[in-house]
């Protein structure tokens, strides 16, 4: 054996176990660092996953909110359409009090009668509404045959018929009404009466429209609404 | 030997760094989105938004022009976001609000409002667009509205439109629609016990601009609301209020120079030149005034009359 082989074996028999050891060591430490790798990434799946399941939970809160609003909104439709239909006739009626319109203060009567006629005529009806009917409320002075026949339009058009109906019977009231002239009152009774036709038509009782058309062919004969009933405008 | 254990000791590397996984880059990917039916893309966004596919199992990629799947559920936290639906409408959402895209080709809405506020604009050509909240439905032709859903305490919806016109409706009860134009607004809310949507109100600029700003609505849009808005508030009631509030106090709208049409010293000619000026005073610009302030009833209810008359004529001849 030469000098170099013995060297050479002495070393192999020095470095075996060293290398061992540190092979054995960077095993152990790779394989640590996998599992710490493993453990990273499986927080981070399940981070995002949470993230996901969070957003979605989000999510159905806010359907389970939504349902429940839309289910509270189809009771409250169904409820309330029940109680206005017994108020006022219809459905979709409305009352003074659902209309969320304040008067204008500081407005002199004549004033407010010009803005409700304007609400009145650009079918602005609640407005309308609520300005006519306090006015005639608050002064006397407005409840003339004439105002009567047109706040009972306007509750005509805002589907309350029960109100309409009561205001076309304030104008077939001559001593509670003034109207300008006995001429102008039959005129504004004659119209009074067939609303109260297109009252009784709408609220299906097909007989009480026929009262009010026969009430109004004996009572104005000669009225430009009789010629709607009656064509040739002759008095039956 | 000195080689061979080199080898196995590279060898024994190779395999373990091989084998070991160093989990890069193997996050949950976005479902296959090739069968998918698209709804709209997402244009800008800013701060807090996400947005899940219609599954509500994966995030969608919030990058600019990212498609939309028909059935996301979009939420702006604290940001906001710009969409396109695939219907051609333009949609802004506000902060803290959260919607849901619907196809084109859905029956009622195209986007459901569960909470909070969307701008939408609608142009010539993109068609009928609904939007529906809990308790409202909004149908847009052409229009810019702002859509408002469950604000404050109360359930209600709100609607502003700031360009053209939108139909409102309740969804429970669609008998009534309520059309609302320009610089007007309406508010569906059960506490007014009413089923349908408030008549229209002019929309105040005070309530506006927060409303602009929250959803990044652009400028000239917003000179148009405003304008829009100033002239319905410039309606009859602020003329009243102006003579109202007039320095010459107790004057009537009827005088001229300090003559008033009730002085019985006024001759039948001033007085029907008094009564010219008031007619002129109270409607201005418009024609046959005089018609417009003592009117008699209008073409619609006599149409409505004569057709019921026909009806009767025809029953009682049968």
């Amino acid at each position: 054996m030469d000098y170099r082989s013995l060297i050479l074996k002495k070393m192999t028999l020095w470095i075996t176990p060293w290398l061992t050891t540190w092979v054995s060591v960077t095993m152990g430490f790779i394989q640590h660092a996998q599992v710490k790798v493993d453990h990273i990434r499986s927080l981070d799946e399940k981070y995002s996953q949470l993230m996901v399941e969070n957003a979605a939970l989000k999510d159905e809160f806010e359907a389970f909110k939504f349902e429940e609003e839309a289910k509270f909104g189809a009771l409250q439709t169904k409820v309330l359409a029940k109680r206005l239909s017994q108020e006022t006739g219809v459905r979709t009626g409305r009352t003074i009090a659902s209309v969320n319109y304040k008067i204008p203060t500081e407005l002199s009567s004549p004033q407010l009668y010009t803005l409700g006629l304007s609400y009145f005529l650009s079918q602005e009806d609640e407005k309308a509404a609520v300005v006519l009917t306090s006015l005639m409320s608050l002064d006397k002075a407005y409840r003339t045959a004439k105002n009567f026949l047109m706040a009972g339009v306007i509750w005509y058009r805002l589907d309350n018929l029960a109100q309409a109906d009561q205001s076309f019977d304030s104008v077939l009231k001559p001593p509670a009404v003034r109207a300008d002239d006995q001429g102008a009152l039959e005129r504004y009774q004659a119209e009074a009466r067939l609303w109260k036709a297109l009252v009784a038509k709408r609220l299906q009782s097909e007989d009480q429209s026929q009262y009010w058309l026969k009430d109004l062919l004996d009572h104005h004969p000669h009225a430009v609404e009789t010629s709607w009933i009656n064509s040739t405008g002759e008095s039956p | 030997m000195k080689i061979r254990i080199l080898w196995s000791l590279a060898t024994a590397l190779v395999l373990v760094l091989g084998g070991m996984d160093l989990g890069e880059a193997k996050e949950s990917k976005t479902p296959e989105v090739a069968e998918k039916q698209w709804c709209g893309s997402l244009e800008v966004f800013e701060g807090d938004v996400q947005i899940l596919d219609q599954t509500r199992t994966h995030f969608i990629e919030l990058k600019r022009r990212a498609p939309l799947p028909c059935g996301s559920w979009i939420s702006s936290n604290q940001g906001w976001a710009r969409l396109k639906h695939n219907a051609g409408p333009y949609m802004n959402l506000g902060a803290g609000s959260y919607i849901q895209l619907l196809s084109e080709r859905s029956k009622s809405e195209q986007v459901v409002i569960y909470r909070g506020q969307i701008y939408v604009e609608v142009n010539e050509g993109d068609g009928v667009f609904q939007l529906g909240s809990a308790l409202g439905r909004v149908k847009i032709q052409r229009g810019k509205v702002i859509y408002i859903s469950g604000y404050g305490e109360k359930a209600s919806s709100q609607l502003i439109v700031l360009e053209d016109s939108a139909t409102f409706e309740n969804r429970f009860e669609d008998s009534k629609k309520l059309r609302v134009n320009e610089g007007e607004m309406s508010e569906l809310a059960f506490d007014l016990f009413r089923i349908i949507p408030q008549d229209p109100l002019p929309v105040s600029v005070a309530t506006l601009k927060p409303k602009f700003f929250d959803l990044r609505v652009e400028g000239k849009v917003q000179s148009v609301a405003f304008n829009a808005a100033h002239r319905k508030q410039e309606k009859i009631v602020a003329e009243l209020n102006s003579d109202v509030h007039s320095k010459v106090p107790k004057r009537s709208l009827a005088s001229v120079k300090g003559k008033s049409a009730d002085d019985e010293s006024v001759s039948p000619a001033e007085k029907a030149r008094l009564h010219q000026h008031w007619v002129e005073q109270m409607a201005p610009g418009v024609q046959g005034a005089e018609g417009f302030l003592f009117p008699r009833f209008n073409v619609k209810e006599r149409a409505e009359k004569k057709k019921l008359m026909e009806e009767l004529l025809r029953v009682q001849a049968e």
